[in-house]
């Protein structure tokens, strides 16, 4: 055999310099940095997200930590009936109330409540006086519904169930999409016209329509939903990466993996699938509003998440309900209207990143 | 002493674009020296060749001279273009609007690309009468079947009807070549206009060119191509672009026969040559074109060149004439 | 199948539906027409023709990569490869039965920037074939890529970078790298140097005379330009509408051209060279015609000087002039 043992290692060449290189996705995201608005819309719904998990922490009705007659308890993760606390209610303790008498009691117990202390389902009946809605007030920042719950609390927690709903039909859909489309592209002939025109009658299914049915049969509940949103969701995506996989498939670096002995799973998931997902990749932050839209318009009509989940459309649909309380319509449209603006400015940035034109050769 | 007819002094465009080369990409966009301080003349009837690798600057002097440089990113920085004593560069763009295609016109290297893909070659070629002349339609069809024709066009009348994409790409260069013609231009710029053709359809489109030269009698060509054969059978004096610069300027005999920079001799050295028998290995000149946006600041060919002293490094040599009108930019004939 | 030979081509016939629709059936394109050539080891064959010949269709049969984008092609004949004294024909053979082979033939493209994966840093592109066909280790394939980095003179920092970080030159190295990774018999290089600078145009052509000696390389090469020919194949074939019309060795081919299409396609080479009367070319006229529109008889004669009534009513037989070199012409 030939002598292969010249040449240096790989690792001592790491070693010896660094190496600047860059990546075409280290480039995509560098442009998509560069592109301020998207980028910080970006950081911003993210952190939100992120901040969204760990709710009741910060908005809730539980306490954090409550010590009565020596001992700790943690509302915040588990539940406790009134009287444990000496209260005399029914069912769980109130901890506003509770901290309340605490500190008119003096005994040394004490009550951690969350920085904002109401909670999305919460009803403030027993708590105020005049009949709800209430217009926004130093307690209640942004008021509180006809049914005398915190809309700010609501909202915020509705923002998690949106991006939430939003992400997982996104994700699955795509995957899905991606999945089926590709194959169909790769592989081609009868099977690929066959896929197609079971997509195409799959496609003129009328989705709302399915949902308002199943939505009057079965209570509809997040899962069922996200199931039938992401069952009539995919289909769009798989004619971008048909075609995308099938132009790739063309390509000479395709052939040559071929020509190396590369396996049909190999050549699709190493280098077909990489090379064909920029349109899918740009075209996501667009799904991601679309559904965003779609769960609030099946809330808005009453076909969507049952009540009394904090939801967008719902409260949208109780502010047309009470126009003159303007607090109940213009909080949750404002926050839609914030959110899908930051999904867009998104979009707008990642489909800019994704431009081939930027590395063209000029003249 | 044959007349000038265009004047080219100290053209200089640039090119800004985030430098993406080796390495790190810039933050800034930083200008590339497409072409940099050139300064040449073309004569009534005669064929001027213009020739070097990619990057050299060769088309990017050709579209400068119809001002036809995408602004951005591409900038002429300085210089002057003097047709017949007017500064083309000085015009405004409905002026000049005058002198392309009628005074000067060009052919481009993609004859597909350069024709409208939705709109039939009739209507093209019409629309080049009538946007210059006062001439009506009918007219205009006339005379472009005649000009199609003459253009070596099979079938003028029938294929003046159908739409681009409908004829091949040999065909496609004759309309091209046809409309750049329609006025009789004194001055036709051909920026590689055979290179996405096969052999035997370049042969026809260069036997065409030199036969409408010689009808049109006093027209002058400049020929753009890196294919140093065809500057050899085409033209009649040749400029050799490297590096944004003229690296050397001769007539064809002397280009040919006594080539003068390091860059030019390595050349029609390196070229496999047909006919000739090659000992083994062909020539070649070392390492790699260099880049617009990092060009070495002596002498251009530097990195590359046989006889590279210390000198060409830092100091770019001034092109001097050595013979008559033969000129070079080198060190190792200065002094 | 005699001994000395590494790959014997036997009436090769390639044919894609067209677009257009019989009754029931579709209409068939003879991409190429009966193509027959014999390679020894370690020769090297030029394949010359216009656009539109079928000298690319024939090398990827050779390949074996016209099933993946196009299951619709029928190839008929005989493409049979000499493995250690085995005669295997790799016509029509199954995309698992191939799998063996594959790695005996490598192909170079035109196109070094499609022809390489954007994705995949230079080192990884050399090292992908190792990964399909030997059982080395990690760093076993480090050294190997490093040894073919420096076959084909690229330098170390090179192994890091994306293909668009690269010239074109080095491109089509890495993709030369990528081919001998696999230690390939036949090496087929399909216009590899049309798409570089005339100045780097030597290096890689003086790289495949290297390569082709020293890794032992049978080696098909594809130009348009006949001078890249003559200075790297020791064979010539020229290719008009998917027939070979002339072939022989390199040097009696390009001094005693017999078919017309040849004379002319090297009378329309531009030589760079000052002459001061300009010399008489033959100029065809007219452009080589569509597949779908075959002249009869003789697939040149619509641009042939010599045509005469014979060329339209049969296709003229092959003849030898010299030994090895023949000629389909009825002059």
């Amino acid at each position: 055999m030939r002598q292969w043992t010249r040449g240096l290692n790989t690792n001592n060449m790491k070693k010896k310099k660094i190496i600047k290189t860059n990546s075409l996705l280290r480039k995509r995201w560098d442009k998509f940095r560069s592109m301020k608005r998207g980028y910080y819309s970006l950081l911003a719904l993210l952190i939100l997200y992120v901040i969204s998990f760990f709710l009741p922490l910060i908005i809730g009705r539980d306490a954090l930590l409550v010590r009565y007659e020596g001992v700790y308890y943690f509302p915040v993760v588990k539940y406790y009936d009134a009287g444990t606390f000496g209260q005399k209610i029914y069912g769980e303790a109130n901890y506003r109330l509770l901290k309340k008498e605490f500190a008119a009691a003096g005994k040394g117990n004490f009550v951690l409540m969350p920085v904002y202390p109401y909670g999305p389902n919460e009803n403030l009946l027993d708590e105020t006086s005049e009949t709800p809605p209430h217009a926004p007030s130093r307690e209640h920042i942004l008021g509180t519904d006809d049914r005398a719950r915190d809309v700010f609390s609501r909202l915020v927690y509705g923002y998690n169930i949106s991006i939430s709903f939003a992400l997982t039909i996104t994700l699955i859909s795509f995957a899905a999409g991606i999945f089926i489309g590709a194959v169909l592209g790769f592989f081609g002939g009868k099977f690929d016209s066959f896929g197609q025109r079971v997509i195409e009658i799959w496609s003129t299914l009328p989705v709302l329509l399915i949902i308002m049915i199943i939505s009057s049969i079965f209570m509809p509940n997040f899962l069922l939903l996200t199931l039938i949103m992401t069952l009539f969701g995919w289909t769009g995506i798989t004619y971008y990466i048909r075609g995308e996989v099938y132009r790739e498939k063309g390509k000479d670096y395709v052939l040559a993996a071929l020509s190396t002995g590369a396996s049909n799973t190999k050549i699709i998931t190493s280098h077909i699938l990489p090379n064909s997902l920029v349109p899918v990749i740009s075209f996501a932050p667009f799904a991601i509003v679309a559904n965003i839209v779609s769960l609030v318009s099946l809330d808005f009509l009453g076909f969507g998440l049952p009540p009394p989940t904090p939801s967008w459309g719902e409260m949208i649909n109780q502010g047309m309900g009470n126009l003159s309380h303007w607090w109940l319509a213009v909080f949750p449209l404002g926050a839609e209207f914030l959110t899908l603006l930051a999904v867009v400015f998104i979009g707008e940035a990642v489909r800019e990143a994704m431009d081939p034109r930027e590395y063209g050769k000029i003249i | 002493m044959k007349n000038k007819i265009l004047e080219i002094k100290n053209l200089s465009t640039v090119f800004y674009a985030k430098h993406s080369g080796q390495g790190k990409e810039t933050k800034e966009l930083i200008p590339g020296k497409a072409v940099s301080g050139v300064s040449f003349d073309v004569y009534e009837d005669e064929v001027l060749g213009i020739v070097g690798e990619s990057g050299s600057g060769k088309s990017v002097t050709a579209y400068s001279i119809l001002n036809l440089i995408p602004n951005p990113p591409g900038k002429i920085v300085s210089g002057e273009i003097i047709y017949r004593g007017i500064d083309l560069l000085k015009l405004s763009s409905e002026e000049i609007r005058k002198y392309r295609g009628a005074e000067i016109s060009m052919i481009f290297q993609e004859p597909g690309t350069s024709l409208n893909p939705v709109m039939r070659i009739e209507e093209q070629m019409c629309e080049v009468f009538m946007s210059h002349g006062k001439t009506d339609r009918a007219e205009a069809l006339k005379k472009s079947i005649e000009l199609l024709k003459r253009a070596g066009l099979p079938d003028a009348e029938k294929r003046i009807k159908e739409y681009p994409s409908s004829l091949s790409g040999g065909m496609q260069q004759r309309v091209m070549i046809a409309m750049a013609l329609a006025f009789r231009p004194s001055l036709l710029i051909a920026d590689e206009p055979t290179t996405a053709l096969d052999v035997t359809v370049q042969a026809q489109i260069l036997d065409l060119m030199s036969d409408i030269k010689r009808e049109n009698g006093k027209s002058s060509i400049i020929m753009i191509t890196h294919n140093l054969g065809i500057i050899a059978e085409m033209c009649d004096r040749v400029l050799v672009m490297y590096g944004g610069k003229i690296q050397e300027s001769a007539n064809v005999k002397d280009l040919f026969e006594n080539p003068l920079h390091p860059y030019t001799s390595a050349m029609i050295k390196s070229i496999p040559c047909f006919g000739k028998k090659h000992e083994g290995r062909l020539n070649t000149i070392p390492g790699m074109v260099p880049d617009i946006f990092n060009l070495p600041p002596g002498c251009k060919f530097c990195n590359r060149c046989e006889f590279k002293k210390d000198i060409c490094e830092k100091k770019e040599p001034e092109l001097k004439e050595i013979s008559k009108e033969h000129f070079v930019r080198c060190h190792l004939y200065e002094g | 199948m005699k001994a000395e030979n590494i790959l014997e081509v036997k009436d090769l016939v390639i044919e894609y539906p067209s677009g257009r629709k019989k009754f029931l059936s579709r209409e068939r394109l003879r991409a190429v027409d009966r193509v027959s050539f014999n390679l020894p080891a370690g020769g090297s064959l030029g394949l010359a023709g216009e656009s539109g010949s079928g000298k690319s269709t024939v090398v990827k049969a050779i390949a074996n990569l016209l099933l993946f984008n196009n299951p619709e092609t029928k190839i008929r004949g005989e493409i049979l490869i000499n493995i250690a004294g085995k005669e295997i024909n790799l016509a029509n053979m199954s995309r698992s039965g191939m799998k063996k082979y594959r790695k005996l033939i490598q192909i170079i493209f035109q196109d070094s920037n499609s022809s390489l994966n954007p994705r995949f840093t230079a080192g990884k592109i050399i090292e992908e074939p190792l990964l399909y066909n030997t059982k080395l280790g990690k760093n076993e394939r480090a050294e190997r890529v490093n040894f073919l980095m420096e076959k084909t003179g690229l330098q170390e920092d090179v192994f890091f970078r994306y293909p668009h970080e690269l010239s074109g030159g080095q491109r089509q190295r890495v993709s030369i790298a990528r081919a001998l990774s696999t230690n390939p018999r036949i090496l087929i290089a399909d216009e590899p140097v049309s798409s570089l600078d005339v100045s780097v145009q030597g290096q890689i052509l003086n790289l495949f005379s290297d390569i082709q000696k020293e890794f032992n390389l049978t080696l098909i090469m594809i130009a348009h330009d006949l001078s890249i020919i003559e200075s790297v194949c020791s064979d010539v074939a020229i290719m008009y509408l998917g027939k070979i019309i002339e072939t022989g060795r390199t040097n009696r081919v390009f001094e005693n051209p017999a078919h017309p299409y040849t004379q002319a396609l090297i009378s329309s080479i531009p030589v760079p060279e000052y002459k001061s009367e300009k010399r008489e070319r033959i100029i065809l006229k007219g452009d080589i015609p569509s597949i779908m529109k075959k002249p009869s008889g003789c697939v040149f004669r619509s641009r042939c000087p010599k045509a005469a009534d014979i060329c339209s009513e049969k296709e003229p037989e092959e003849k030898e002039i010299t030994s090895g070199h023949y000629f389909s012409c009825f002059f």
